[in-house]
């Protein structure tokens, strides 16, 4: 029992990590779209567990906000909008889009891991995920790791940051054009 | 890590209260299962078709809005931490990031699209 409870508190991040994982393959091969987007609320509460066991807590708390709070609204909505049943009769577009499904996830497996294979295959490369010196320089970033984010966003990413809220714009505008659309 | 424990132990508790409850129904409630009972409401106005009918496209509106503020707010967080070490820079910058969510916020209104007709 005590071994036990220590492997479960040593392997915080293995735990969260596999929890996400079925998380995400029930959301896939579940039949009903609101079951699917549960699925995803919890692959992504998961997932914010993941960062919590990272010590990363301001982007744990960050992911619940939005992913756990916004997407998952936003996707209920989108299910809420679409007329499902007409889907559920017509049967066959699911045939025609797994194909298509296998291509993407292969093209997004090869991605991946033309991205990430200096991390797999060489372990000198992590250097790039460690912490800048600068960024954690007076902080104890164990617990303070809002203001770690706070100098990497404010000073070194700025420009991306002022970039996202011209993103964030186009999203308003675009969700205006399309919801006034209907009335004219 | 340890300051979490005691959410964890909500969260065991949460599951089990709900486990413990169907677990108990299943064996003890009496099963005698028919027509009338099954359905939605037993007395009452009887429903006139599916829940799962088409919403008015006028909600993915809100539901945008609700998100794009969601994920300003999640920014203003790391600005108001460290806002005595970024000084007068960190407040020109937030207030062009603010500037440009307001202009959108103000665009909607403008054009009409928070009047539920």
């Amino acid at each position: 029992m005590e071994n036990a409870l220590a492997f479960i508190g040593r392997n915080f991040f293995l735990i969260f990590g596999l929890m996400a994982v079925g998380a995400a393959v029930a959301m896939v091969f579940s039949k009903s779209a609101v079951h699917s987007v549960l699925s995803f609320l919890f692959a992504m509460l998961s997932i914010a567990g993941c960062y919590l066991s990272l010590q990363a807590e301001f982007v744990g708390v960050a992911q619940i906000l939005v992913y756990a709070g916004g997407i998952v609204v936003l996707f209920l909505f989108v299910v809420m909008l679409v007329e499902l049943t007409r889907f559920k009769e017509a049967g066959g577009i699911f045939h025609v889009q797994t194909p298509w499904a296998v291509v993407a996830v292969l093209g997004a497996c090869a991605v991946f891991i033309y991205v990430f294979r200096g991390l797999i295959f060489d372990p000198a490369s992590k250097d790039a995920l460690v912490l800048k010196p600068e960024l954690a320089q007076g902080l104890d970033v164990a617990s303070q790791n809002a203001q770690a984010v706070s100098r990497g966003l404010f000073a070194e990413y700025l420009l991306p940051f002022e970039i996202l809220s011209v993103i964030l714009l186009v999203a308003l505008v675009a969700a205006v054009a399309i919801a006034k659309q209907e009335r004219a | 890590m340890r300051a979490y424990a005691a959410i964890l132990l909500l969260a065991l508790v949460a599951a089990c209260i709900p486990v413990a409850v169907w677990t108990l129904a299943y064996f003890v409630a009496p099963k005698f299962p028919n027509p009338t009972k099954a359905t939605n409401y037993e007395c009452g106005i009887t429903s006139p078709g599916e829940a799962r009918e088409k919403f008015h496209v006028r909600y993915y509106l809100i539901a945008v809005m609700f998100l794009v503020f969601d994920v300003e707010s999640v920014f203003l967080f790391p600005f108001a931490v460290q806002f005595k070490e970024l000084a007068l820079f960190g407040i020109i910058e937030i207030g062009i990031f603010l500037f440009l969510l307001l202009f959108g916020y103000f665009y909607i209104w403008k054009k009409g699209a928070l009047n539920w007709e």
